[in-house]
């Protein structure tokens, strides 16, 4: 197997139809993807509780650091979709040699600015998705 | 208001209006054709405002340009800013080299490609390092 580097890695949105690079990225982090279970220990089972699925899955939450310029548009298009909440998809390109890229319906779109002394200004920009990656 | 691409842009078909549909073309891909807007194609109104904003266009007429509201080097840095958001290129000191125009992105192995000025600051490096070693 591959060692993929993080480096070369984009993220991007859904401008106008097309899939727009969010600049000046530092990270991105897919998280919570996970098939859901419920607990089926029954009165009458074994010492050691059970589980099994409900056969559904949690959909991924994405994060992304980025540097943060309130002046670029695609910052802007993002900060629109928490003024006016609605779907986008959004997509993120591995560096593998494919490159693999998946795509996620995004919902629920956020942002945290971080401002201090010693460092530039960043956003942590989050969504969460619905459905399965396509 | 008209603004051309100035790279193929990977399309979300299902957000396209049937105008967009019209426009798009076809990339073969490992996992099939992909949906593009090709480079060099013209877009227009809200599109092509948009479009020269993020750096993904450049503008054709001089309403677009005065809708823009930026100088044309202010343009012309937020194109390359794009372009390497695009290429992944968000490391600071590969910024620099690309913007000089040292290196043009990474390959498959994320080694840099050599960008036209890539032989000239080699040997500005090598002459840097042979000054070192005589000092």
């Amino acid at each position: 197997m591959a060692k993929i580097r993080g480096k070369g890695t984009s993220f991007l949105m859904t401008v106008a139809a097309a899939y727009t690079a969010i600049p000046n990225l530092i990270s991105v982090n897919v998280s919570g993807e996970k098939a859901e279970t419920y607990d089926s220990t029954t009165l009458d089972g074994a010492v050691v509780k059970t589980k099994d699925h409900t056969g559904y899955s949690e959909a991924a939450t994405i994060s992304a650091e980025a540097f943060y310029d309130p002046s670029n548009a695609v910052m802007a298009a993002w900060e629109a979709l928490i003024a006016t909440p609605a779907n986008n998809n959004v997509k993120i390109t591995y560096t593998d040699s494919g490159p693999t890229s998946v795509i996620y319906a995004g919902v629920g779109f956020g942002i945290d600015k971080t401002v201090v002394a010693n460092d530039g200004v960043k956003a942590t920009l989050t969504c969460e998705t619905t459905g399965a990656p396509t | 208001m008209k603004a051309a691409l100035l790279l193929d842009l990977y399309a979300n078909a299902g957000a396209c209006t049937e105008e967009q549909r019209s426009r798009l073309t076809f990339l073969q891909s490992k996992d099939g054709p992909v949906a593009i807007f090709a480079k060099g194609s013209v877009v227009s109104g809200d599109e092509a405002l948009i479009r020269c904003q993020t750096g993904q266009a450049s503008p054709l007429d001089e309403e677009c340009r005065l809708a823009c509201g930026m100088t044309d080097d202010q343009m012309t840095w937020l194109q390359t800013e794009y372009k390497m958001a695009t290429l992944g290129v968000n490391d600071k000191d590969d910024k620099e080299l690309f913007r000089a125009g040292i290196i043009l992105g990474y390959d498959d192995k994320l080694s840099y490609i050599p960008g036209p000025n890539w032989a000239a600051y080699q040997a500005a490096k090598a002459e840097i390092e042979k000054t070192d070693d005589i000092e």
